[in-house]
């Protein structure tokens, strides 16, 4: 079976999508913690503690541009305990994507569909997911090179209508209250690298697997150049107070402005902008889910699966929390930074301890550059 | 080839399947949409009352094509319901509505002058919350009865909460307002260091153009209003008072919060104070005396106006510096002196200052007899020295420093032109 191939480009816009979707629509660093005004310098807090994760993610994957991250646990680890480092990733990805579907849901029935039952907006997002996953990666990266123009466009427009009504002002004072809060409030964000384990998974499929680190590096920048923006603006439209009170922030300063008496209600650009990054988010959870646990369990095909985790994943999503209340427990700094940091670092510590004792011991870990095996299975 | 065909035909049907909506759908027919919503408060029965303004879809289509109220009833219909919350009295509308109450096109909600000393934060939360509101809405306060203020008339638009409407959006910046709506308000209200204040609306009754009018501005007659019309201080005459009165709304004045309660009232001109500094005026004029002492007025228009506020604590102690730069022209002399002269020019451009000033310190002085920062010094002052408002006690602001807060207000005036003539048509004048 051939391998599917992306190219680096189409990898660094679903780095961007995968980062940029949840961070972008919730605004961790304004609604956890205390940063306030500050949130911009969180942004950039956030940006070199994902740079670190992905230097930690991929720079492994790097090592062995034929293997996903579960064949390269068991080469590292022996079978058993590299099967089990690598369910723990694979769980990671049925969690996030769950919980992703289910903040989308959350605003799409808070702001607009009051009556539609929950398990219909998360069931058709992830059955469109699954459609797109069963036809491969190579479908979802030429849909991302569609959309991500588009994204772009959608984003600027909105920044570009928030300026009327943005006072810089509110900024101000800038980092007064020293670096502690700024700190306090990056760390969720920073928890959001979990959400980039998807791409030890995806690294084989690249046409230049080799420079991987490079992609997903610049990935993270545009993701955190779009966040802190969106911090900034939000900010400077709502004031920190009213930002912090907000659930969805950047949505909602969308709601307060007028651009003028014609162009209102700007929001349904970042709505648009929001359901196409989480349709190419979610596709690519699903993707790499099947995929990894085809490899763990010596499947032919990663296709028949498809279907039976997606009703796990709607039901995982929908009961995961009965209510607002529990579900925004769930992203509190210290239960989701906690958790996504946990989701990254229990697996990586392992791999790359084993990574770095079989290198010290002498037996050569990495894939020989000629070495013919296919990163199928 | 045939499965695929299958599927795509399968594929069609369940999009236009679920594209028109199932749960949530909604058709215009089946809305009804309100236009403004007054609120007040019943301290006695401790309940809020609300009336809303409903469009009667027939009577408004109808008349706007044809370019004024045609039809023979009103444009609106109006409910007035009351409950312990404002969301409760909200629900008690539908008794009386064949259509889904729709808020989502509302711009104008009028808050009576009982409710605002009550405090805001009774509805506030009701106005952000849901999803049918937005925070770009127009709040304005009234001194006058809120139910009887929505019975009132239009003069320009076709109904009074369109007239509303486009008073706050056209007039922008032309006005003897404070400009804020929902956003702005709240903006200010959660700032430390800054106080919020809303428009005014109120009723000024007049003789109707036509007798057409009367009659649809009837309902307006019965039920005596509580407050009397203070509103003639622009041009200060009386009208006769005679069976068809109808009244019109007016947007004039200030009203200036402390935290989220009504402190009172500032007229059109303090209000000019306010909007200097805030830099939102244009287009305002201000009344000189003669440079040179001879009878008669001059007036200079305002055409650009920009603002800065200084701070600085010296010994611990704040002191605030207001900068206004503003430009303008001369737009109107009713004294025979001859105004090209560099001294006059300099004289008239210092009378200018000295009445912005005045305008200013107006200001100033209510609101720190009202213990309201509404020019936001302390925030400015949060911003700029966050370590000495650290140190302050909660409420120290407000009560002790603000009211003696030493401010300076220096005023840049610049007269640029001088109209389409130079020198007013009279004949003193060569004399």
């Amino acid at each position: 079976m051939r391998v599917e191939k992306i190219a680096n480009r189409q990898f660094l816009y679903i780095t961007v999508i995968m980062l940029a979707t949840v961070v972008f629509s919730t605004l961790p660093v304004l609604t956890t913690g205390n940063a306030r005004q500050d949130a911009w310098a969180s942004g950039l807090l956030a940006f070199a503690g994902v740079a670190l994760f992905v230097n930690v993610i991929v720079g492994l994957g790097v090592h062995f541009p034929r293997c996903s991250v579960v064949q390269v646990s068991r080469k590292l680890l022996g079978n058993a305990a590299g099967g089990l480092v690598s369910l723990i990733i694979l769980w990671s990805f049925l969690h996030l994507a769950s919980l992703e579907v289910r903040i989308y849901a959350e605003m799409i029935i808070g702001g607009f569909l009051t009556e539609t039952p929950l398990v219909f907006v998360v069931g058709a997002m992830i059955m469109v997911a699954v459609a797109a996953a069963y036809a491969g990666i190579e479908v979802i990266g030429r849909l991302v090179d569609l959309f991500f123009p588009l994204l772009i466009a959608m984003f600027l427009v909105s920044f570009f209508s928030l300026l009327f009504e943005a006072k810089f002002i509110n900024l101000q004072p800038v980092l007064a209250r020293g670096l502690g809060p700024v700190l306090e409030s990056s760390y969720n964000t920073i928890a959001y690298s979990s959400y980039l384990m998807v791409l030890g998974i995806l690294i084989p499929h690249l046409t230049r697997p080799r420079k991987a680190t490079a992609s997903a590096f610049w990935g993270a920048a545009v993701a955190a150049f779009i966040l802190v923006i969106t911090a900034v603006l939000t900010v400077a439209v709502l004031g920190p107070e009213e930002g912090f009170r907000s659930v969805f922030p950047f949505f909602r300063s969308l709601r307060a402005i007028r651009v003028t008496e014609f162009l209102e209600r700007t929001e349904l650009l970042v709505i648009f902008a929001w359901g196409f990054s989480l349709f190419v988010a979610l596709s690519t959870f699903i993707y790499c889910g099947g995929r990894g646990v085809a490899q763990l369990f010596n499947l032919k095909d990663y296709r028949p699966i498809l279907l039976p985790m997606g009703v796990i994943w709607v039901a995982l999503s929908v009961h995961s929390s009965p209510d607002m209340f529990e579900f925004r427990g769930l992203y509190l700094s210290y239960v989701f930074g906690a958790y996504g940091l946990f989701l990254v670092l229990f697996p990586y510590v392992f791999l790359w301890g084993g990574y770095l004792f079989r290198k010290m011991t002498g037996q050569n870990p990495e894939e020989e550059r000629g070495e013919e095996k296919s990163a199928e299975r | 080839m045939k499965t695929r065909l299958l599927f795509l035909c399968l594929l069609t049907a369940y999009t236009l399947l679920f594209t028109g909506g199932c749960w949530d759908q909604g058709e215009l027919e089946e809305l009804a949409l309100v236009q403004a919503i007054g609120i007040d408060y019943l301290p006695q029965e401790k309940k809020f009352e609300v009336t809303t303004s409903i469009i009667r879809p027939g009577e408004l289509g109808a008349g706007g094509m044809e370019g004024g109220i045609e039809g023979d009833a009103e444009p609106m219909r109006l409910i007035t319901t009351r409950g312990k919350t404002l969301s409760g009295a909200m629900e008690q509308q539908n008794a009386f509505l064949s259509r889904r109450a729709y808020y989502a096109h509302n711009d104008v909600v009028i808050v009576g002058e009982k409710l605002a000393s009550q405090g805001m934060h009774l509805i506030l939360d009701r106005l952000t919350r849901e999803r049918d509101t937005r925070l770009t809405l127009n709040v304005f306060v009234t001194g006058d009865n809120v139910k009887e203020f929505l019975r009132g008339g239009s003069r320009l638009e076709i109904s009074l909460p369109q007239e509303i409407r486009q008073m706050k959006l056209r007039t922008n910046q032309r006005s003897l307002r404070g400009e804020a709506n929902l956003l702005d308000f709240i903006r200010n209200l959660l700032q430390s260091g800054q106080d919020p204040y809303l428009p005014v609306v109120e009723m000024r009754e007049e003789t109707p153009t036509s007798p057409r009018e009367a009659e649809i501005g009837e309902t307006g007659k019965d039920g005596k209003r509580e407050n009397e019309v203070n509103g003639e201080n622009i041009n200060g005459e009386k009208e006769e008072s005679t069976e068809n009165k109808v009244g019109y709304p007016k947007m004039y004045g200030t009203a200036v919060f402390r935290e989220d309660r009504l402190a009172g009232f500032l007229d059109g001109y303090e209000t000019k104070g306010l909007l200097y500094v805030e830099e939102s005026l244009i287009d305002s004029r201000e009344t000189i005396n003669d440079p040179e002492g001879k009878p008669g007025e001059i007036v200079l228009i305002t055409i650009d106006n920009s603002s800065r506020i200084l701070t600085e604590v010296v010994n611990g102690k704040p002191r605030i510096t207001v900068k206004i730069e503003e430009e303008g022209d001369i737009c109107c002399q009713t004294s025979a002196t001859n105004l090209f002269t560099p001294e006059n020019f300099r004289r008239m451009e210092q009378s200018k200052e000295e009445v912005i000033k005045g305008y200013v310190k107006d200001v100033l002085e209510k609101t720190r007899k009202w213990e309201t920062d509404i020019f936001g010094f302390g925030n400015k002052i949060k911003q700029n020295h966050p370590g000495y408002w650290e140190d302050l006690e909660k409420g120290e602001w407000r009560e002790e420093i603000y009211p003696k807060l030493e401010v300076e207000i220096q005023v840049e005036s610049n007269i640029r032109r001088t109209g389409l003539i130079e020198r007013p048509p009279f004949y003193e004048y060569y004399q």
